[in-house]
């Protein structure tokens, strides 16, 4: 019995493994590699190591934000962004924005926010299309007096 | 001999391994499976509220949905104006769900109407029952390109969407037109793959 059960857990164990799916071509982006808008330098952004933070106090509801591009080949990605709210009363959110070259063909996806916990927290942004010759960039709300971006999946 | 069964069960699953991908079953699956089906299961409507409903794509569009997963022989990605009638085949065909529609129609002509311009304004806003479209008149393609940056760095609206240019608006007029396509915030947009 024991040798069949050993048996039987080889075969699923590598029937599983298998079937997981690969992430050979995952990138990821520090949320430092960004800069503001409409400001390009806003001072409100300071880094830390990979992440990027709104340093700045401000009224509880109001954000900065932060454009983070990524390269990227065309095809079809479901980013993840890792970020945290400022610890007591603001959010960060985020969205994948996909532009063609001509900047006519716009694909986006939906906008998830954190909670205001400081903990990172990780948003599935869903689904972006980028087309042949076309760029990826992420746009985040990071909350007043703290919120954080860390990173960007794609 | 208890090596021996551990190398007869890798030797077996060798075979399941080598027989999955040969038979393309996966890839198969893929293919056929509606790309937003499974996601719009869980959805949110626009004030928030989660529902388990499962949205089908409408039967009309089942032949649709699986005879455009398969990329065209050749040309393994598809442009912004094929996405675009993609989009639109499946707008046509979805049935309407009345109370989110005239809910969503009149939550995204306030957020569209932030941003109009004379360069730039929403013309026509239809909801249906997973899908938005909004048409824009525009004074050229640059004001097009300007009014969605904008409405994108402050929108309200939370859903996934897909915007493409036209050369003129339906009816003749001359002007640039742009169409967006928004989906329920929640779901995923149903792109041809």
């Amino acid at each position: 019995m024991t040798k069949i059960t050993t048996a039987l857990f080889a075969t699923l164990a590598t029937v599983a493994i298998s079937g997981a799916p690969m992430r050979a071509d995952a990138e990821v982006q520090p949320g430092m590699a960004g800069h503001g808008w409409p400001n390009h330098f806003d001072t409100c952004f300071t880094s830390s190591f990979a992440l990027m933070r709104n340093s700045c106090a401000g009224t509880v509801g109001s954000t900065h934000l932060l454009i983070v591009p990524i390269a990227t080949n065309a095809g079809t990605y479901h980013p993840v962004a890792r970020a945290t709210g400022n610890g007591s009363n603001g959010g960060t959110d985020c969205q994948g924005i996909a532009t063609n070259s001509s900047g006519g063909g716009v694909s986006f996806t939906q906008v998830v926010a954190t909670t205001s916990s400081s903990a990172v927290q990780q948003l599935s942004l869903g689904t972006v299309v980028v087309p042949s010759g076309g760029v990826l960039h992420f746009e985040c709300h990071l909350a007043q007096g703290g919120g954080q971006l860390i990173n960007i999946e794609r | 001999m208890k090596v021996g069964f551990l190398l007869a069960g890798l030797f077996l699953s060798a075979m399941v391994f080598w027989l999955l991908h040969e038979s393309g079953a996966r890839s198969a699956w893929e293919a056929t499976t509606p790309p937003g089906a499974v996601a719009a299961a869980r959805t949110v409507d626009s004030a928030g509220r989660t529902s388990e409903r499962i949205v089908s794509p409408p039967p009309a569009l089942a032949v649709i949905a699986s005879s455009d997963h398969a990329p065209p022989p050749g040309d393994a990605e598809l442009s912004s104006d094929d996405q675009r009638a993609h989009l639109q085949a499946w707008f046509a065909g979805e049935r309407t769900d009345t109370a989110w529609a005239v809910a969503s129609q009149r939550a995204l002509h306030d957020d569209f109407e932030r941003f109009a311009s004379a360069d730039a304004r929403p013309r026509d806003i239809e909801c249906r029952s997973s899908l938005c479209r909004i048409v824009l008149t525009l004074s050229s393609p640059e004001a097009g390109s300007r009014f969605m940056e904008s409405w994108l760095h402050e929108r309200s609206w939370t859903g996934p969407g897909f915007v493409a240019t036209q050369d003129t608006s339906p009816g003749g007029d001359p002007r640039s037109s742009m169409i967006v396509f928004l989906g329920r915030p929640g779901t995923e947009l149903p792109y041809a793959q």
